[in-house]
């Protein structure tokens, strides 16, 4: 239960905290042209809410398997959360602009703790099931 | 058997490795965060000198301000005076070498998605651009080259377009930490064509850039047995124009001035840290090193020494001291080192984040210091808990 709880609520802070990047905390470029870096924030947003949901969904299972599969998912994300603005939609090409400076080291920073959180996790998961198993045995 | 077992009791538990390893985690924290910052504006401050390269600056008349703000904040900015001023400055007595420079402001040009100080220097005289240069990727830089600041990037085919005609990219110059960052350098044999083409793309260019046969900035730098006032002097005989002198030396200290109020705020945040966290941390150990009395004194009736008790404290003092400080300078390191151009933007101060082996290098520092900390304000309480007459601390258990 404290699994839950605890992994539940740092998923969805994360999320928030996610979507929060790109809008509020470091926004990408304001421009009347519709930069690289705006359909990056945008997708950076969807990728935030998606993490809220799989964090909210997170407390209803108790299955561990399925948990498991949960921060599989997240662990997913979190490259793509990287991969957005350095490989797929891209930032602004001069490397002063705001979206360089401010969004691009956060994305990259919560991408990474993203990552190391919900990593550490699914190994837990995965050795707590087998610790299960092997008792029951 | 026993003494293992009591020697297990001893040694802290899981909750109390936490508490502490967070006050170490949090001191190494701001120790690396503000050791980073402090390093990396010095760095920049003392990289600006040697980037202006030269012993002064003539500007226009009334475009110290503006020429000094291109250099220091990175804003843009376009001032002239006659191009014959070069020459006139050149003959003077006491010059050594002179390099003559054009400014032009770009509007968002199709490379960058923001305005470019756009450069025209001459390749030949140029002692400014050449050693900053880090990847070479043409010989010769002509007309239709460009050498390009670190923070402006190439298009895949290594072209860049500009008012929309592309450019071979012939070289990138080094990171300086400063505006010149962002600025792209051509030669003057281009500005006829981009003059063209920027009016051409609908950019303003005034009616004197029109005009041509204008330059923006002479980097002067003087013969070893003039000193610059000897040859400031000649220059006010020598030249016929008004002009203002920057000099690089007062550019520098100007900014080292600034710094000082920013070294304030972040040594008082790292000595305040690592005060609050040692009084923590000195509480933390006093309540841990109490709560085990009842095994202290049993090893002391086994027949443990005082050292032997107090090497056991130690040695968890020292693992969690390791774990804490690598921990908090690779949060510190996360937080700080992809941050480096964003605080630097922040202060307005020109910043030079620190290499791989620094950083390597100030985490060593900082986790012999740390733990060092840690272990300084453990040693009274152990001390005292294990001078501690077995039979007095039994009994007081008892009661």
């Amino acid at each position: 239960m404290k699994n839950r709880i605890s992994l539940s609520i740092t998923y969805v802070v994360l999320g928030v905290l996610l979507t929060l990047i790109p809008t509020v905390i470091f926004p990408v470029c304001v421009s009347e042209k519709k930069m690289s870096c705006f359909y990056t924030g945008r997708a950076e947003v969807g990728l935030g809410l998606l993490i809220i949901i799989l964090g909210i969904a997170y407390i209803l299972f108790k299955s561990s398997e399925l948990r498991a599969g949960i921060s599989i998912s997240v662990l997913g994300i979190s490259a793509l959360v990287a991969l957005f603005p350095l490989k797929i939609t891209g930032l602004c090409k001069m490397s002063d602009m705001a979206c360089r400076i401010g969004t691009l080291p956060g994305l990259v920073v919560i991408s990474i703790i993203i990552a190391a959180v919900s990593l550490v996790n699914f190994i837990f998961l995965i050795l707590l099931k087998k610790d299960k198993s092997n008792e029951t045995a | 058997m026993k003494q293992l077992n009591v020697y297990k009791r001893a040694k802290i538990n899981k909750t109390q490795v936490g508490l502490l390893i967070a006050p170490v985690v949090l001191l190494s924290f701001v120790l690396f965060a503000s050791f980073v910052i402090d390093q990396s504006l010095k760095k920049g401050v003392d990289n600006l000198g040697k980037r202006i390269g030269s012993d002064f600056i003539i500007v226009p008349m009334g475009s110290k301000k503006d020429a000094e703000n291109i250099l220091l904040e990175g804003s843009r900015g376009v001032f002239y005076f006659d191009e014959k001023i070069y020459d006139e400055i050149k003959n003077t007595e006491g010059v050594k070498e002179t390099s003559k420079q054009f400014f032009l402001k770009s509007m968002a040009a199709d490379c960058c998605s923001s305005e470019v100080e756009i450069i025209f220097y001459d390749p030949d005289t140029d002692f400014l651009i050449g050693p900053w240069i880090s990847s070479e990727y043409s010989k010769e830089q002509d007309e239709n080259s460009v050498v390009i600041g670190s923070f402006v990037n190439r298009e895949d085919n290594g072209k860049i377009k500009i008012f929309g005609r592309e450019y071979t990219v012939a070289a990138q110059m080094a990171k300086t930490g400063t505006s010149l960052d962002s600025s792209i350098y051509f030669t003057f044999d281009s500005l006829d064509t981009i003059l063209s083409d920027a009016i051409e793309k609908g950019s303003f260019i005034t009616d004197e850039q029109r005009e041509g046969n204008l330059i923006s900035s002479v980097y002067v730098n003087t013969e070893d047995n003039y000193s610059v006032t000897e040859v400031l002097n000649n220059l006010k005989e020598n030249v016929h124009y008004e002009y203002d002198v920057i000099y690089s030396k007062e550019l520098s200290a100007k900014m080292a001035s600034n710094l000082g109020d920013i070294y304030k705020i972040v040594h008082l945040a790292s000595i305040s840290a690592a005060l609050f966290c040692s009084v923590i941390l000195f509480f933390f150990n006093f309540t841990i090193v109490n709560s085990k009395k009842t095994e202290i004194a049993l090893m002391r009736i086994i027949g443990l020494s005082k050292r032997e008790i107090i090497g056991i404290f130690l040695a968890d003092e020292l693992f969690t001291g390791i774990i804490g400080s690598v921990m908090g300078s690779l949060i510190g390191a996360l937080f700080t080192i992809p941050f480096g151009d964003y605080i630097g933007n922040l202060f307005e101060m020109p910043y030079l984040g620190p290499n791989i082996l620094n950083v390597v290098i100030i985490i060593l520092l900082i986790t012999l210091l740390a733990t060092g900390i840690g272990i300084a304000v453990s040693l009274y309480p152990v001390y005292v808990v294990s001078t501690l007459d077995p039979y007095t601390a039994l009994r007081r258990e008892g009661e």
